[in-house]
């Protein structure tokens, strides 16, 4: 029984650190498919792109709205291709600002135009 | 002499008998304010009320107003809110009305804004009783926010919380019930009128609240800051009193943020103002 384990441990050893080469080797080549391929996927893949948007809508959230109070973003909608409406309840109103953006191949995204508006909502 | 007004929105009373060489008269509003309990659905201990009572609007959690806490609340919020719109206004009588004579000589008052607000109960009482009747929602612990309105308030109206921020980053914080009265009175947000926010647009939009630091922090902005205009509902309850003066002429009834001191007709004549006791023989 012994001899049978240290049998198995030799083998292990050797084949192991095998695996373990050969499934990085594997990981990489994925890896750099993505890197490679990650216009196309972009382009492609319209979940993505709403990543990309909705990510930038917030990076400028936090430095073009300035309200401390209210009740946070209630919604985001798009309202047309490639537009989105952030809705953020505030007391007596709620604040909607309209990003209008454009994304190229390479998923850079720009804000094309910003408005911004409240609706009374009672 | 001791007038009584009634609108709408308030009553007034004008007291000019408790005038002396340097007291003046006296103008009171009394907003009369019913309260109504909102509590969870079908008797229960919690449940749910949206947003600004808006069936689209975010659901938050609420609890069942006991009697204490319904007490407790009404009456933070009518003692803080009153004393922050008490005795803050002085108007300038630049018509030399209500002379009056006192110890052998006569005077002209100036006008001392005073404000009484009672919160009566109004979940079973009918409107007639009240200017003014406003829903209020019980928030449970876990909730840190609720979107209220002039008629819908929640149980954290009275809190400080920070409404905006100056140019500086600094927070600026407001207790929300004192603005909701403010509109009560008649005032509209703090840049209404002005290019970004016109009269015939959505007055509640983000920019009427303020877009300059000193505007962000009136209290009809998103502050806790008085500022003259906002003496208008007494200016409005002088010009109904008086038959006289214009509410868009700031020096009808100009409104002060400290004591002006009554004037004899000669003084008044000659445009003298006193903001500390005048040597009086």
């Amino acid at each position: 029984m012994l001899q049978l384990k240290y049998k198995m441990k030799l083998k292990q050893l050797i084949f192991i650190p095998f695996f373990i080469t050969l499934i990085g080797c594997v990981s990489s080549i994925a890896i750099g498919q993505n890197t490679m391929n990650s216009e196309k996927k972009c382009a492609n893949t319209s979940v993505q792109r709403s990543q990309v948007m909705l990510r930038a809508i917030l990076d400028d959230l936090t430095t073009s709205y300035t309200e401390l109070g209210g009740g946070g973003i209630s919604q985001i909608k798009l309202s047309a291709t490639n537009t989105y409406v952030v809705s953020i309840s505030q007391e007596e109103r709620i604040d909607q600002i309209t990003y209008e953006m454009s994304i190229d191949a390479d998923c850079k995204v720009a804000i094309d135009k910003r408005t911004e508006t409240s609706v009374t909502p009672y | 002499m001791k007038k009584t007004l009634k609108k709408m929105a308030w009553d007034a009373t004008l007291n000019t008998d408790v005038a002396t060489e340097f007291k003046n008269a006296e103008l009171t509003l009394f907003l009369r304010m019913g309260f109504k309990q909102i509590n969870p659905a079908g008797g229960a201990a919690t449940g749910t009320y949206n947003d600004y009572g808006s069936p689209a609007a975010t659901p938050r959690k609420i609890v069942k107003w006991t009697p204490s806490a319904w007490a407790s609340w009404k009456n933070n919020f009518v003692s803080s809110a009153e004393k922050f719109w008490k005795g803050k206004f002085w108007l300038i009588n630049n018509f030399s009305l209500l002379e009056y004579t006192y110890k052998g000589q006569k005077y002209i008052p100036n006008i001392s804004c005073g404000f009484k607000l009672s919160g009566g109960d109004a979940t079973n009482a009918t409107s007639s009783s009240f200017h003014h009747i406003i829903e209020v929602v019980r928030l449970d612990k876990s909730e840190t926010w609720f979107g209220s309105h002039s008629r819908l308030y929640d149980s954290l109206d009275t809190s400080s919380v920070p409404k905006a921020s100056d140019s500086n980053g600094k927070p600026i914080f407001q207790q929300a019930h004192v603005h909701e009265v403010g509109h009560l009175l008649g005032l509209g947000h703090v840049d209404e009128g002005k290019p970004h926010c016109p009269t015939n647009g959505n007055t509640n939009a983000r920019a009427c609240y303020g877009v300059t630091d000193k505007d962000k922090n009136s209290v009809m902005g998103s502050g806790m800051q008085l500022r003259p205009k906002q003496a208008n509902p007494w200016r409005l309850a002088m010009k109904e009193f008086t038959k006289k003066g214009n509410l868009f002429v700031t020096s009808d009834w100009e409104a002060k943020l400290n004591k002006y001191y009554p004037r004899t007709p000669t003084e008044a004549a000659n445009k003298k103002h006193f903001i500390s006791p005048p040597k009086r023989k």
